[in-house]
């Protein structure tokens, strides 16, 4: 992987930026004032056409119903078509129910006026804990609960989207240097009151000492949950 | 420029042989080599990638990310096991009162730990290297920080640390020379906060960070995109592997996957080879005219011990019985709360804002000192968490999960451990490693200064919480470690109790040097990473002056 | 009328330069003039040494003479010729390491003829056949300002020591025989005031041509194809002429921004070569001049790039795609080596930047990938050279970095495939897809770009030397035995 690493000489490790140094073409073409010019003979020119990303598999109707499922639930009209298969293929894999009880939501979903309404309709058919397990893994990005989640997003996930007006998704650098010494944006949302809701995850390197994090309820129903830790 | 040979075996010679690639062991490398010597460096770990790791972290799980698996991403060597937890693996055992309190997390790769760090570049007090002239607790170290200032110095202009030159926002502010580059900025979340509890004495001031704040060595600046730790994907923030690369284009040669098992020494205890394990199993001899270990707190010490041999048989550089010793650790919790009014923290690197104050007082001869950084990781997925937890969906769940993230704040607060004897590494009878070697165990009690330290610093957080009528308002019941890894080849002035001297030599063997976080004789409340290094460079000129001698 | 660029090749004067640079001509004989030497006294003119500066701003003469982070104008710039390490000189005004004791007279002769003071010739590194152009008032100020504007530093600096036979100097003879127009810059009375400022700045001072012109097989300017392109190194200089595979599309606006900050969005940026011209030059030129400039470029003839009329200006490819639906969670957590793919590698060293579908920062700080001429040009070089060599520019008040990763990469060392991969994708979902990149392409590249004909040749010169004097010897034998039989009259 480091092929032409230098063996010449660098100058010290020193607080200089050190990005420039004998790489000027313009003054190399200067100087070789007696050389002729090859014209750039590694400028292949094959014409191929130019790779598409791949467009998604035609939609079963399975699918069709389960994307509009999802949009319907989490109230999200921009969800990709992509993702939606893999959720699919992934919560299918995990349990052998998933097909009947997506076919099921899908049926409700065309009804549901809100997203609330629709979580109502999946509980009264018995189906709470696999419409939550869909919201999860929109949200989350991961298919499951635990350490063996399939991972099918990462920077869509929709929990990101949540506060893209205010945050960069860790690893992407959205807003160039120096960007957070300006104001966050409004934030838009009643301040918090007392919930009943478990203690967070902690962030910044505390390891799992006697009690491990609670992950959020995410397996379908009608299946036994994986282990835990 | 010189490089180490290698003969038809494999076997090396050069001047110098160092064990260890991390921040301490890379920065020493390239120091000598910079200076003419022929350097090795031997690292029981794989060559990585930034880029392959970057990915690894994004194809994580949410599980794994939101627990902060900071290990799981970077591969390891099959050889060279270095402690995972998702799930836990038994390379290193725990035990004791505080056993759960000490599981660490460092990386065997080319770079060392400093892969994943915060950049956290914080100096001891003058007074922390006096603890027990002061306070009556702990040990004094054998130098004063007035002769390792100049270290420090020259640490925070080869990393580029970026802090502040207001004496009044430094902690110390004794320095002779300003920082390299200029602090990062604070963000709103850091501004409010420093604004909330400075008139109440708690002393909010930028950390000083190895990170850019402007393009520098060919590295860009910091682009606030929140994933220091568990990797910088654009190189803003420093990482030892920077000293690797400048080491070896300078001559020094650095070996990967190659774990150091054997020490020999000669009728004067001087060391005069390592032995070593390559990938494929093969053993081979690198002879030099001096070494230093540098593999880690827990990794040095259990080498030295692993190598004990026919004249030295309580292990390498032990004839005082401290090798393993004195185990020390910033032992921490966290404190969580939603207030009342958006911070915003999430908002630029990993951690910009601590609050010091209560860093030092005559209280710190009774319990422990502490720190309490206000955490800039983003809370969103702590706040997906909750949020999903409640059963919300639609545009509920989307304020639920936005009004967590954007009123939430995460508070990591750091004690101060003691020295103390027992708490010590010794070598496992039952578990070994994939070549055969012993693993480590470690046995831990952070002891009632740290307990007391704790229960101070409860108090103190409760009151914070007030400051922001706080709601869903918790402490971690439990303390976790924070990686900063002492004590366990602790400096003295005297052999009989401690195992190398102010220059991290080797009271025992002229030519060893042993630099980092071991050597330490007290650990302050503050990342050690800074005082690691400024100790090696010390050893390095230390070394320096005894290659010119031979 | 416009300055004209230097004579085009004839077979004839091909033969006689071959000959000469064969058989190693004579120095040229250069008798200077009895030194006239200006010596303005203490009372000298702040503005004309104000106006010299200005002018050794706008020639550029600190890209060569200053090492980075050395006294200016001190010289030691070693510039990696394929020919050879070519040092710069030291031009201040130190007697004893610089040019303290040029006469006016040799600071011009070197400036506009390529001689320096004690008869030796510069090599064309120096851009002699474009300063030629400089008026007499103007090299006046440029030595008054680097007389009595500029610290004497008295250290020595490398001399230049090129492999036979470039290092025989004299030969420079023949090239500017062939080469140099020794005239000064001739106003076109038909093109206005601003033009012909232009005109001056861009080709007397600026040196445009320097680079953007291709050269034949002597390395002379093609005035047949003024400013249409050209190579350079392992960078590609491009077509600024007014067409619209050239600079035809842009506005005013946009020219004059890139010119003064380096970067104009949604069209390109300055790297490697251009970057260091707008940090040490084109930034601190006054607005007028850089307008003036502007107008003076759109009077250049058009001259189309080959194959790039269809698809329209290199800047208009290209919309935002992302490949991440697909992409993430195809691996695991743990991997040593997965990233083989051009999207995989993209993603992992390009995306936290560039973003996952090309689309750059929001205040364009990181540039997008698509309506960027580097991605969208029919030529890849600039966009393989930045991904070796990075980009660094510091003009206007903002810095930007965009870190190299060849193997001095302090980010990560990537390798010939690795980075042919990272360009096809790029190529392909954000820029010119009828372009592809080999590692062969990418190696060529990190060895300073495709070798010129003379450097290849360079070691069978000696031979071929002795083969001619050979045959040379020969046809004299041939003719003098001829003689010899001839019956006396």
């Amino acid at each position: 992987m480091s092929d032409g690493r230098p063996g010449t000489d660098t100058p010290d490790y020193a607080p200089r930026s050190g990005v420039r140094d004998h790489d000027s073409g313009r003054r190399q073409v200067l100087a070789a004032s007696l050389a002729a010019l090859l014209g750039g003979p590694w400028l292949s020119r094959l014409a191929s056409g130019a790779a598409q990303p791949s467009s998604p598999a035609a939609a079963a109707p399975e699918q069709e119903a389960f994307l509009a499922f999802s949009r319907a639930i989490t109230g999200h009209a921009e969800l990709n078509a992509t993702t939606a298969r893999r959720i699919y293929d992934a919560m299918r894999k995990a349990s052998g129910d998933f097909t009947a009880q997506a076919a099921r939501l899908g049926e409700l979903a065309k009804d549901a006026a809100t997203p609330q309404a629709l979580l109502a309709d999946a509980s009264t058919a018995g189906l709470r804990e696999t419409a939550l397990a869909v919201v999860a893994a929109w949200y989350t990005g991961s298919v499951g609960s635990d350490s063996n989640a399939t991972v099918v997003a990462y920077r869509e996930a929709l929990m990101y989207r949540t506060v893209e007006d205010g945050q960069t998704v860790p690893t992407y650098c959205n807003y160039g240097p120096a960007w957070w010494v300006a104001d966050p944006p409004p934030v838009r949302v009643s301040p918090p009151v007392e919930k009943p809701s478990p203690e967070p995850p902690t962030t910044g390197f505390p390891v799992p000492t006697t009690r491990p994090p609670a992950p959020p309820a995410s397996t379908p129903q009608g299946t036994p949950s994986p282990e835990r830790r | 420029m010189k490089s180490p040979a290698f003969d038809s075996r494999g076997d090396a010679t050069a001047d110098v042989i160092v064990v260890g690639s991390g921040v301490v062991g890379a920065m020493i490398a390239d120091q000598l080599a910079g200076k003419g010597h022929s350097v090795l460096v031997l690292e029981a770990g794989p060559r990585i990638d930034r880029g392959q790791v970057v990915e690894n972290w994004r194809n994580m799980p949410f599980f794994n990310r939101v627990g902060s698996d900071f290990q799981g991403l970077f591969p390891q060597s099959p050889l060279a096991p270095a402690p995972l937890y998702f799930p836990k693996n038994d390379y290193v055992l725990t035990t004791g009162p505080s056993g759960g309190s000490f599981q660490q997390g460092y990386l065997r790769v080319v770079g060392g730990t400093t892969w994943h760090w915060a950049a956290s570049c914080w100096r001891h007090l003058p007074v922390d290297m006096r603890m027990k002239s002061t306070y009556g607790v702990g040990r004094d170290w054998p130098i004063s920080y007035d002769e390792l200032e100049p270290f420090y110095c020259d640490a925070e202009d080869r990393m580029g640390v970026a802090g502040p030159n207001d004496p009044a926002l430094q902690s110390p502010s004794e320095r002779s020379r300003p920082y390299p580059m200029d602090m990062i900025p604070w963000g709103y979340g850091d501004r409010r906060f420093a604004e909330v509890v400075n008139p109440h004495g708690y002393r909010s001031v930028p950390i000083p960070q190895a990170r850019n704040t402007r393009p520098w060595n060919g590295r860009p600046e910091c682009c606030g995109n929140n994933n220091c730790q568990p990797i910088c994907p654009i190189s803003a923030m420093y990482n030892g592997i920077h000293h690797v690369t400048s080491a070896e284009a300078k001559g020094a040669k650095v070996l990967a996957e190659a774990v150091v098992y054997k020490i020999d020494t000669d009728e004067n205890n001087r060391v005069t080879a390592v032995h070593w394990y390559d990938a494929g199993r093969r053993t081979r001899k690198a002879t030099g005219k001096v070494f230093v270990l540098a593999c880690n707190g827990i990794e040095t010490p259990r080498l030295l011990l692993i190598a004990a041999n026919a004249r030295n048989p309580r292990g390498i550089a032990n004839s005082s019985d401290q090798v393993g010793r004195n185990m020390m650790d910033h032992s921490g919790f966290h404190c969580t709360f939603l207030a009342k009014e958006p911070i915003w923290t999430g908002r630029g690197p990993a951690q910009s804002s601590c609050l010091v104050g209560p860093r030092d007082g005559t209280f710190r001869s009774e319990y422990s000192a502490n720190k309490i950084i206000l955490n800039n990781i983003t809370r969103v997925g702590p706040a997906t968490t909750q949020a999903l937890k409640l059963g919300l969906v639609g545009k509920e769940l989307d304020d639920e999960i936005r009004r967590r993230t954007a009123f939430g704040v995460d508070l990591s607060i750091s004690l101060e451990p003691l020295p103390d004897p027992n708490n010590r590494l010794t070598l496992s009878a039952t578990r070994r490693d994939p070549l055969g070697l012993p693993c480590p165990d470690i046995h831990y009690d952070v002891g009632e200064y740290v307990r007391k330290g704790a229960e101070a610093s409860r108090r103190q957080l409760e009151h914070i919480g007030s400051l922001f009528g706080a709601v869903e308002f918790h402490i971690t019941p439990d303390l976790n470690a924070n990686n900063h890894i002492m004590g366990g080849t602790i400096m003295g002035a005297s052999p009989k109790d401690s195992v190398v001297d102010g220059d991290c030599r080797a009271h025992d063997h002229a030519n060893l040097w042993l630099p980092g976080g071991g050597a330490m004789p007290s650990g302050s409340v503050v990342n050690s990473t800074l005082t690691m290094v400024a100790l090696g460079l010390k050893a390095a000129a230390s070394i320096e002056r005894e290659l010119q001698r031979a | 009328m416009m300055p004209s660029p230097p004579l085009p090749v004839s077979a004839t004067a091909f033969a006689k330069s071959a000959v000469a640079l064969l058989l190693g001509i004579l120095a040229w004989a250069a008798p200077g003039a009895a030194a006239s030497q200006t010596a303005p006294g203490p009372g000298t003119d702040a503005a004309l040494i104000e106006r010299g500066r200005y002018l050794a701003i706008a020639a550029d003469c600190t890209a060569c003479h200053t090492v980075k982070g050395g006294k200016p104008f001190a010289g030691g710039y070693s510039v990696e010729s394929p020919l050879g390490t070519i040092y710069a000189t030291n031009i201040t005004p130190s007697k004893t390491a610089g040019i303290g004791n040029y006469t006016e007279r040799q600071f011009a002769r070197a400036l506009r003829e390529g001689i320096r003071a004690d008869g030796a010739h510069l090599y064309p590194a120096m851009p002699y056949t474009a300063y030629t152009l400089m008026t007499d008032e103007d090299v006046h100020a440029l030595y008054v300002y680097f007389m009595h504007g500029v610290e004497p530093v008295d250290a020595e600096v490398a001399k230049t020591e090129l492999p036979f036979p470039f290092n025989v100097r004299a030969s420079m003879a023949a090239w500017n025989l062939l080469f140099l127009d020794n005239e000064r810059f001739r106003p076109d009375p038909a093109a206005s005031e601003q033009v012909n400022r232009g005109a001056y700045l861009a080709n007397a001072l600026a040196h445009c041509g320097t680079c953007h012109t291709p050269r034949n097989a002597l390395m002379a300017e093609r005035a047949d194809r003024f400013l249409s392109g050209a190579q350079l190194g392992a960078w590609y200089a491009p077509n600024i002429t007014s067409d619209a595979s050239g600079i035809g599309r842009w506005s005013d606006a946009d020219l004059v921004r890139y010119l003064r900050t380096g970067h104009a969005q949604g069209k390109g940026q300055a790297a490697g070569p251009m970057a260091e011209a707008v940090e040490n030059s084109f930034q601190h030129l006054r607005p007028e001049d850089l307008q003036a400039m502007v107008a003076y470029l759109r009077t250049v003839p058009p001259v189309a790039d080959a194959g790039g009329q269809a698809a329209g200006p290199a800047f208009s490819r290209g919309r935002p795609a992302s490949s991440e639906a697909e992409l993430r969670g195809s691996f695991g957590p743990n991997e040593r080596d997965s990233l083989k793919t051009g999207a995989a590698l993209y993603s992992a060293h390009c995306a936290s930047c560039h973003q996952p579908d090309g689309s750059g920062s929001a205040n364009q700080r990181y540039p997008s990938l698509f309506h960027n001429t580097a991605t969208g040009s029919p030529n890849p070089s600039n966009l393989v050279a930045v991904i070796l060599y990075g980009v660094e520019r510091e003009a206007s008040g903002q810095y930007a970095l965009m870190p190299r990763f060849d193997g001095k990469s302090y980010v990560s060392a990537l390798s010939d495939e690795q980075i042919a991969a990272i360009s096809n994708y790029v190529l392909a979902q954000y820029g010119n897809g009828d372009v592809k990149v080999s590692s062969r392409d990418v190696s060529t590249a990190r060895h300073g770009g495709p070798r010129p004909l003379l450097a290849k040749v360079q070691p069978f010169i000696v031979w071929g030397m002795i083969a001619a004097l050979l045959v040379i010897a020969a046809l004299a034998a041939v003719v003098l035995s001829r003689r010899r039989r001839r019956p006396a009259a």
